[in-house]
């Protein structure tokens, strides 16, 4: 990856598919999901804190995901998002869609 | 460090603190911030590393706050609105902020203010029959030839508030503080005023079937009401 920094607007219309995907294996807070996000990219990406939250209240908002507060003992208490149904179903779309773009760009460049 | 994270993101989240949704925001951001931080110090970086490099991971905060409910911002943040002239029966202004709100010629019949701040705002020739001012802040509004016939005001803040030439009969104004509030030339038949205070009240008017058992007020406000013959038997000067 040396001399590579992955553009972030490449990966910025993305980042919902990708919230989405994390959420399918289980519920999570935010951080979890940043630390994933940047362990997953081999440390290529860093996700941005206002970025995933503007993502996450958005896919809220549209009924993507849903989020109850913990009842953590210990520390800060930590807010959870779960993937819905239609969650589902729009990741799916996504991937549809993102497999289908990689096609023809991998094509054209 | 704890304490220099806390107040950075209070710098940050300060024009936007009145919003729920933007609190809730900052308590989560805060928690992650703090665990990264631990973490970063964790795998041997020092104090000002650690603190720096949580700093810059949280972006551009702007962009949250685009994006929690627009509608709830826009509805929250409305200083200086003005609705002169709508049509709004039964609408929902819960808990908002109207700082210098116009709601002037307006029809607003049956609509919610409810623990909302209308400071300065002014309702002039408007009708608030059945509105809901159940713990608004009114400091100093002007709601003047309006009908508020069942309109409602319990816990509501009526400082310097002004009611000139407005209908308020039959409204009920029980165990409130009324400072400096303006009820001048307004329609005042069966409103009462059981048990609250009146500190510098002014009613210039027929205050004859007006109600004020067991209210307390000052020696102006008293004169003032007897002078416009008041039935203030029951009355506790102070």
């Amino acid at each position: 990856m040396t001399g590579l920094k992955i553009s972030s607007d490449l990966i910025r219309g993305h980042i919902d598919t990708i919230l989405l995907k994390l959420l399918l294996k289980g519920d999570k807070y935010g951080y979890e999901i940043s630390k994933l996000v940047h362990s997953g990219s081999n440390g290529g990406y860093e996700l941005k804190e206002a970025t995933m939250y503007s993502c996450l209240k958005r896919l809220e908002q549209e009924g993507n995901i849903t989020s109850y507060w913990g009842d953590e003992t210990q520390g800060g208490r930590r807010k959870y998002y779960r993937i819905t149904d239609k969650g589902k179903t729009t990741y799916i779309d996504n991937k549809n869609n993102w497999e289908y773009a990689k096609r023809i760009l991998d094509n054209l460049i | 460090m704890n304490e220099k994270l806390k107040k950075y993101l209070d710098g940050i989240f300060a024009p936007y603190d009145d919003l729920k949704a933007v609190q809730e925001l900052k308590e989560e951001l805060f928690n992650d911030l703090q665990e990264k931080l631990n973490d970063l110090k964790n795998e041997g970086y020092d104090e000002d590393t650690a603190y720096n490099t949580t700093i810059n991971s949280i972006g551009e905060v702007s962009e949250i706050i685009e994006s929690i409910h627009t509608k709830t911002c826009e509805l929250q943040q409305m200083v200086g609105m003005d609705f002169s002239k709508s049509n709004l029966p039964n609408s929902d202004f819960k808990a908002v902020k109207v700082l210098d709100g116009k709601f002037n010629y307006s029809n607003l019949q049956g609509s919610d203010f409810s623990h909302s701040d209308l400071s300065n705002s002014s309702f002039k020739c408007s009708n608030l029959n059945h509105v809901k001012f159940d713990g608004t802040n009114l400091t100093d509004a002007k709601i003047e030839k309006s009908s508020l016939k069942g309109a409602s005001f319990k816990n509501s803040e009526l400082k310097g508030t002004i009611f000139k030439y407005s209908d308020l009969s039959g409204v009920c104004f029980d165990h409130q503080t009324l400072h400096g509030t303006n009820f001048d030339y307004s329609g005042l038949k069966g409103t009462t005023f059981r048990h609250a205070v009146l500190r510098n009240v002014s009613f210039k008017t027929d205050v004859k079937k007006a109600i004020f058992d067991g209210a307390t007020m000052d020696k102006l406000t008293y004169a003032l009401l007897k002078g416009y013959r008041a039935k203030l038997d029951n009355v506790t000067v102070i």
